[in-house]
Order: structure tokens, then C-alpha cells, then sequence
């Protein structure tokens, strides 16, 4: 708690905070799909992690610590919303998406939606892989280190998704293919 | 086929805006640990919310009527009998537990519920500060919490709590200083200051030197210390004394 008093260690907590705030909050929405939670939940990792900044630092990794406590509530809560039986959405996020105005930059908004849908209703534990992965842009054995699984769990648990995912992809260039062409003007 | 699914992947995940007044209000959240800020999170979740606590022993800076409530407090750690030093004990281990309990989901302390065991009781007049560590599973480093039990609003364990993570141990004479305000829950007009921490070996006495000139003498055990006053002064320098003298310094403001 005494690093409260040496300004150069709370400035570079708060630097930290600063710079990975953006991306953790994005990997908060893609484990919570809503913006709100991912934000409570992002604050009280930050809360942790300040309480614990000292040693945290000399770990090497405090992105890794707080995405750790980020990931496991979403895990932990996984089942709950099963039972519940509420199927989680993305929604307002889709809503900021740009109306780029252009035939295939629209397109292209429209596959990532159909791509971030498919991964909303895949199981978290494959949302979680799949975040870490290609969000955060850990290798396999990184996300086996920061998860806790074995790294087979985590190579089995990625070729799953990626399997589901590529048949929404698939889909949906196909499904643009089909779609009749627009001629766009610009004013 | 696989590599460009990934590349879609990561350009869909890049896609669309994170709110920026969401980024805003979490950059500019204050995160200091030794605050009320995260104690309160607990104590409000729980209803055992720091009670206001009204007057001090500084007639300066509180009403007349209001010193009754700490009309017990002194500078120096008094003595209290076995067993309101065993309730205040046992009334803190509670609501440590208690607090982490229910907030086990959003705060993490997973780990460390049920293994809460106090370290020292800093007893002023009718008032105990309890100090409670528990191993915070990282390392050999600990969490700590103060308790605050008294009269009146303290008497249920209702007063004063705050959290600590994340102390290591230290070398040998050496002091790890942080104090924080206790803030009630009905205002910050009044509160008061708690000061904890661990200490190397060797340390046997440590004292604040608030800013208003009052010393304030910690009660040292168990390689924690643990002190607490009235009012909202900070302390501007710490007094260490150790078997090889007393060493004092200073804070910066």
C-alpha cells in the first residue's frame, strides 16, 4: 500500500491503466456481449490489480493478470446463464458498427456481424479461446498458460470454434454472392 | 482456409467503437487500495457501511457535543480485558468473512475467505482496532483488513472496515507505511484515519507525526502495526524504533 506515496510507481499504474484499458474493455464486451458489465467488471480487475500493483509489477504481465480476473467470472457465470436459458445478444455494439455508404465496405460490416453473432452463441469456453487468440493475439500456449488448461484443451477447444465459425463464414460470402448488385453514388 | 478465418476474426474483433466515456471513467477512476473507495464498495454491498462517526479528541475541529463519542480515544494504545479483546476479535473475523462472502464473485478473495486470523488489537480507550491478515494466494504475500469495533455504531461490527492487498515481508527494521480515511457512509465530514501495515523484524515501536503536531503511537505486533485517530489529519512523518535506536522519516505531502 505504500507505493500510494512513490509517485513514480502510481504513475506507471495509472500508464498502464491508460494503455490497456481500450482493448481490455473491448475483451470485457466480447466475454460479457454488454458494455455495462464488461465495464463493471473491468473496474473491480483494476481495483484488484491496484491493491496488488507492487507485486504485480514484477510479474512482467499485469495485462495477463487482469485479463485473468476478467476471464474467470465470464467462465464462472457461463453456467448460470445457461440455466437461465438468457441467450446472450450482441446488440449496441452492431449499432456503432460504420454505415461506411459503400457497397463493400457495408458488406464487409455485415460478414464481421454475422461473424461476432456466431461467436456470441458459441460456449464460453470457445468465446474465451477465441477472444484471447485473435483479440488479444496470444499464441496457444500462452492462452493455455494464462487459462490454466493443458495446451491440448486449448488447441481442441479453437479447431471447435474455428470449425462453427468458418460454416457462418462460409455462409455468409455465400449469401453475398447472391445478393443483387447495387450501384452506389456518391454525391 | 483457416488463416483467413483467422484474419477475419481478428478484423471483426478490431470492429466498431468501445464507448470513450466508458474508457474516460476508467481511466480517471481513482484506484488507490489504502482509500475508502474499495472498502466502501464492500461495506456498502454488505449494509455494514462505516456509521458516521461524530466528534474527535481535537477540540479544534469538532463540536462540543460531538467529542462525547470519542471521548475514550488517546494518542497512546491503552489496554483492554481479555475479553472485550476476544469479542472485537471474533465480531471482526465475521465480518471479514461475512464481506468477502458475498462479494467473493466481484472482488476475488476467493481465495483467502476462512483463512482471516487477527494480528494485532491497537486498543484506545473503549475503541479496538483489529488487524486481520489471510495469505492472498499469490505468493507468500498478504491481504489485510482493519476492523474498527467500539461503542455505539461500532458495537456489531458495523463500523469501520477496509482492505489491503498484496504485502510482502520486509527486511529486517524496515516499515511499510500506508494509512487511508475511514469515510461513513452518510458523509465524509467526519471519519477518521487508519494506518496499518507490516514490519521487519527487529521493529518494536512505531509513531505518526500527524499534521496538526499530535503523535500518534501504533500498537506493534505479530510484524504488523496498527494505529488509528479522529479527524481527517495525515500523518507528515513515522518514527521508527528498533533495537538499534529510532530512525524518523519524513512524508512527502
Amino acid at each position: 500500500m505504500d507505493w500510494l506515496r512513490r509517485e513514480s510507481i502510481r504513475g506507471e499504474f495509472e500508464r498502464f491503466v491508460s494503455d490497456a484499458t481500450p482493448t481490455l474493455l473491448r475483451t470485457g464486451y466480447y466475454l460479457t456481449w454488454d458494455f455495462a458489465h464488461a465495464e463493471d467488471l473491468l473496474q473491480e480487475a483494476l481495483l484488484r490489480t491496484a491493491k496488488r500493483w507492487p507485486v504485480v509489477r514484477k510479474m512482467g504481465h499485469p495485462r495477463a493478470y487482469v485479463r485473468r480476473i476478467l476471464v474467470n467470472p465470464a467462465l464462472a457465470e457461463a453456467g448460470t446463464r445457461v440455466r437461465e436459458g438468457n441467450e446472450l445478444e450482441p446488440d449496441e455494439f452492431f449499432d456503432q458498427l460504420t454505415d461506411q455508404g459503400q457497397e463493400e465496405a457495408a458488406l464487409r460490416v455485415e460478414a464481421q456481424s454475422d461473424l461476432l453473432a456466431a461467436l456470441s452463441k458459441l460456449p464460453i469456453r470457445q468465446q474465451v479461446v477465441v477472444v484471447l487468440r485473435y483479440l488479444e493475439d496470444l499464441s496457444e500456449a500462452a492462452v493455455a498458460v494464462e487459462l490454466g488448461w493443458p495446451l491440448g484443451t486449448v488447441k481442441s477447444t479453437t479447431a471447435r470454434a474455428l470449425i462453427h465459425l468458418q460454416q457462418v463464414s462460409a455462409t455468409s460470402q455465400e449469401a453475398s454472392r447472391d445478393e443483387p448488385h447495387v450501384e452506389v453514388n456518391e454525391q | 482456409v483457416t488463416t483467413r478465418l483467422e484474419d477475419e476474426l481478428r478484423a471483426a474483433l478490431r470492429s466498431g467503437d468501445v464507448p470513450r466515456d466508458a474508457i474516460e471513467r476508467l481511466t480517471v477512476f481513482d484506484y488507490r487500495p489504502h482509500r475508502s473507495t474499495p472498502s466502501l464498495r464492500i461495506a456498502g454491498a454488505l449494509g455494514v457501511a462505516m456509521m458516521v462517526v461524530v466528534g474527535i479528541i481535537l477540540v479544534s475541529v469538532v463540536s462540543p457535543g460531538a467529542q462525547g463519542a470519542y471521548a475514550s480515544w488517546s494518542a497512546v494504545p491503552t489496554s483492554a480485558p481479555p475479553q472485550q479483546a476476544s469479542s472485537a476479535n471474533a465480531v471482526c473475523t465475521h465480518a471479514v468473512n461475512k464481506a468477502l462472502a458475498i462479494n467473493t464473485a466481484i472482488i476475488g478473495y476467493a481465495g483467502t475467505r476462512g483463512l482471516w486470523k487477527p494480528v494485532v488489537d491497537d486498543t484506545r480507550g473503549s475503541f479496538i482496532l483489529v488487524l486481520l491478515t489471510a495469505p492472498s494466494g499469490i505468493g507468500s504475500t498478504t491481504d489485510s483488513a482493519a476492523c474498527l469495533t467500539g461503542p455505539g455504531a461500532f458495537s456489531d461490527g458495523r463500523g469501520g472496515l477496509t482492505m489491503n492487498g498484496g504485502s510482502a515481508g520486509l527486511a529486517p527494521g524496515k516499515v511499510s507505511w500506508g494509512w487511508g480515511e475511514g469515510c461513513p457512509a452518510t458523509g465524509c465530514n467526519h471519519g477518521y484515519v487508519v494506518a496499518t501495515g507490516p514490519v521487519g523484524r527487529g521493529v518494536t515501536g512505531v509513531t505518526f507525526v500527524l499534521t496538526n503536531g499530535m503523535h500518534v503511537v501504533a500498537t506493534v505486533a505479530d510484524g504488523h502495526y496498527a494505529a488509528w485517530w479522529p479527524g481527517k489529519a495525515h500523518p507528515v512523518a513515522g518514527k521508527v524504533t528498533t533495537t538499534k535506536g529510532t530512525t524518523t522519516q519524513t512524508f512527502p505531502g
